[in-house]
């Protein structure tokens, strides 16, 4: 199978870049004083040196240490008092432009002019430290009059907030989504408050879309003739290889000997994996890295019935293998997904979002279905008793890497969504055990202009022992009333990852251009 | 003694040990010691144990021990001049001892290692294999 290029693997490169000013003669002014040595060239190029590595290495230990990033050899000018920007300066201060996402600045002591020039040529970022520092503070006042994105820093956490957001923006940049279609290629049946307009996606953020016809998609992952499929006859295409029919079925034991409780035929989880197996061999054909597929659609054709599968399993795996992947052809839940993954880099999950308690009084508007677990159901009640601003997000698509996809994989279950004909694998994470975990949560509205972000933590969660889609988490905001309104104003399915990554989202929205509303 | 007779008496003690260092230093620990005393002196910290052989480290705390010293309560507030170029008393310190020893024992730092040296151990080892050179 061909590689699929990751967003995760995506590298936000930054450019220390050194303003210096080296007097050819020993005098004093206005703007120059000193004694003895202060006042030679000598003393100004050791000068410009010792800012240059202290400036680099300030950057690698405070924004190197972040894993996305990648700090580049400095950009050191020693330019003399008659302060020459000529082309073949501002050529040479741009020459790999084209490797650059960040321009961080710093001077000895002038050097504004110069800096202007490199961001009006390259269109690229500047940052510059603003503690201590007056040129930065023109700096920004300067370069934003002119039109340029230009970032002022009053402290490192603050830098890597905008990093953070700054690698959202790249990543969206290279966000390839393969949608599969039914009746139509922008809303489905289920998530008609996804983006209305995906043209405006990509004009805004970049991100280019693949439309692949569901019953296309279907007629593969039957291990067929590769040319005879009904809805393409006579073209070769992607079907599963009795070769790769092999490795779907090593996927099938490893997946359901590490389960705590595999409650499912495990021949009904070899038929989920396969469809996942399709879909990695799709997007890596397609060059994507994203992944959506209708619901409610595809259920009603009973083509899903026919082949016994749903798109859980393979929404979960993607996911935790850092490609987001979302449920009922909700674009704007995977955009959402992939800016919190991209920001906290661990696996997303979405799901239907309600408010389940709005005050401490009010009474708990839970699904039935949560009840059906006497045990699970106490531990709830126990867990939200005497409290208010209780919200819960509800899919069976979490995953075991949402504590981070780099690391361990988490306990899991696995258990059929169809429960009459106990097919179509979930992964079932029992959320109630992580109380007490930081969650960020994110929308993108269906106009594409504005962008909900909330901060919240994990009470409890429910469905771990259920079937079908009756799982979720349970968590507390600060401000319910904001939540309502972040929630109305984007939609229903919300994304949700583990960790506080709500600074680095909001100011994701403000660099991109959105409206952001916020819970915090 | 006055905290200005202290600094003269410092420089010139520091400038007796230059032809030491430039002729009578027959080996690099020899000279090490020397040039430790050196800027133990013109760092006015000969007065106190503390040591390290980080240029960074003995910059500040010479910054420190003198404002200490002069009891000025300013200890608390971050020290960048306030001329154009934006340096701190320590970095400019740092620079200008280096220069002032590369004129003393005429050797070749470049203004780069001016800036950006921080082990007193290289810059002994620099120095004297240039001057073991000459000599030789």
């Amino acid at each position: 199978m061909e590689p699929i290029s990751k967003t995760q693997d995506i590298k936000l490169n930054i450019k220390p870049v050194i303003f210096g000013l080296i007097h050819e003669y020993v005098f004093e002014g206005p703007c120059r004083f000193g004694r003895g040595d202060e006042l030679t060239s000598d003393f100004d190029e050791a000068r410009t040196a010792q800012i240059a590595a202290g400036w680099d290495e300030a950057l690698r230990a405070e924004l190197g240490s972040l894993d996305f990033v990648n700090v580049m050899a400095p950009y050191v000018s020693k330019r003399d008092e008659t302060f020459p920007l000529t082309d073949d300066l501002i050529a040479d201060l741009c020459a790999d432009k084209e490797e650059v996402d960040l321009y961080a600045v710093t001077y000895y002591p002038f050097g504004i002019d110069f800096a202007l020039q490199l961001a009006l040529a390259t269109k690229k970022p500047v940052a510059v430290m603003l503690t201590g520092s007056a040129t930065g503070t023109a700096t920004v006042a300067t370069l934003r009059a002119h039109g340029c994105e230009c970032l002022g820093w009053v402290s490192w956490d603050e830098a890597r907030d905008d990093v953070r957001a700054l690698l959202a923006r790249k990543v969206m940049e290279n966000l390839r989504i393969l949608a599969l279609v039914r009746h139509n290629s922008t809303t489905s049946i289920s998530a008609p408050d996804s983006f209305i307009d995906h043209g405006a996606v990509t004009d805004k953020m970049g991100i280019r879309f693949t439309y692949l016809n569901m019953h296309e998609f279907l007629d593969q992952t039957r291990e067929n003739d590769p040319t005879a499929n009904p809805t393409l006859p006579g073209r070769r295409e992607g079907n599963i290889t009795a070769e790769e029919a092999r490795e779907i079925q090593e996927m099938t034991d490893e997946l359901v000997q590490g389960a705590l409780e595999a409650d499912m035929p495990a021949e009904n989880v070899y038929k989920s994996l396969r469809a996942h197996y399709l879909t990695r061999k799709l997007l890596a054909a397609t060059g994507c890295n994203g992944f959506t597929a209708p619901c409610p659609d595809m259920c009603a054709t009973r083509r899903l019935n026919q082949e016994q599968f749903t798109m859980c399993l393979n929404h979960s795996l993607n996911n935790e293998e850092g490609i987001c992947s979302a449920c009922e052809y909700d674009v704007s839940a995977l955009v959402s997904m992939q800016l919190l993954s991209a920001l906290s880099r661990t696996a997303p999950y979405m799901g239907n979002t309600m408010i389940i308690k709005y005050d401490s009084d009010s009474p708990v508007s839970a699904p039935k279905s949560l009840a059906k677990h006497e045990e699970a159901f106490a531990a709830f009640t126990r867990a939200i008793e005497g409290r208010g601003g209780i919200v819960c997000t509800y899919h069976s698509t979490p995953n075991r890497k949402m504590r981070g996809i780099a690391g361990e994989a988490t306990d899991y279950a696995l258990r059929p969504f169809a429960m009459d004909g106990r097919w179509g694998a979930t992964i079932r994470h029992d959320f109630a055990q992580d109380a007490g975990q930081v969650v960020t949560v994110a929308r993108f509205d269906p106009t594409c202009r504005k962008l909900f972000v909330a901060r919240g933590t994990i009470v409890s969660g429910a469905g771990y022992h259920d079937e079908n889609c009756s799982e979720g988490v349970y968590y507390a905001v600060n401000d319910i009333a904001a939540f309502n309104q972040g929630s109305i104003t984007t939609g229903n399915h919300q994304a949700l990852v583990y960790g506080d990554v709500f600074d680095a989202a909001v100011r994701y929205g403000e660099l991109a251009g959105f409206e952001v509303l916020t819970c915090a | 003694m006055e905290f200005a007779e202290r600094l003269r008496d410092n420089l010139r003690r520091a400038d007796d040990l230059v032809p030491p260092m430039r002729e009578q230093a027959d080996s690099l620990e020899a000279f090490t010691n020397l040039l430790i005393r050196y800027i133990r002196l013109r760092y006015l910290i000969d007065d106190t144990s503390f040591w390290t052989d980080d240029l960074r480290e003995l910059s500040r705390f010479s910054m420190e021990h003198q404002r200490a010293a002069a009891g000025n309560g300013e200890g608390t507030l971050q020290d960048t001049s306030l001329n154009c170029a934006g340096a701190t008393s320590a970095e400019t310190k740092q620079i200008l001892l280096l220069m002032k020893l590369r004129k003393d024992l005429g050797i070749t730092l470049s203004p780069d290692y001016l800036g950006t040296a921080r082990s007193v151990k290289d810059v002994a080892q620099k120095a004297f294999s240039q001057l073991s050179s000459e000599t030789a």
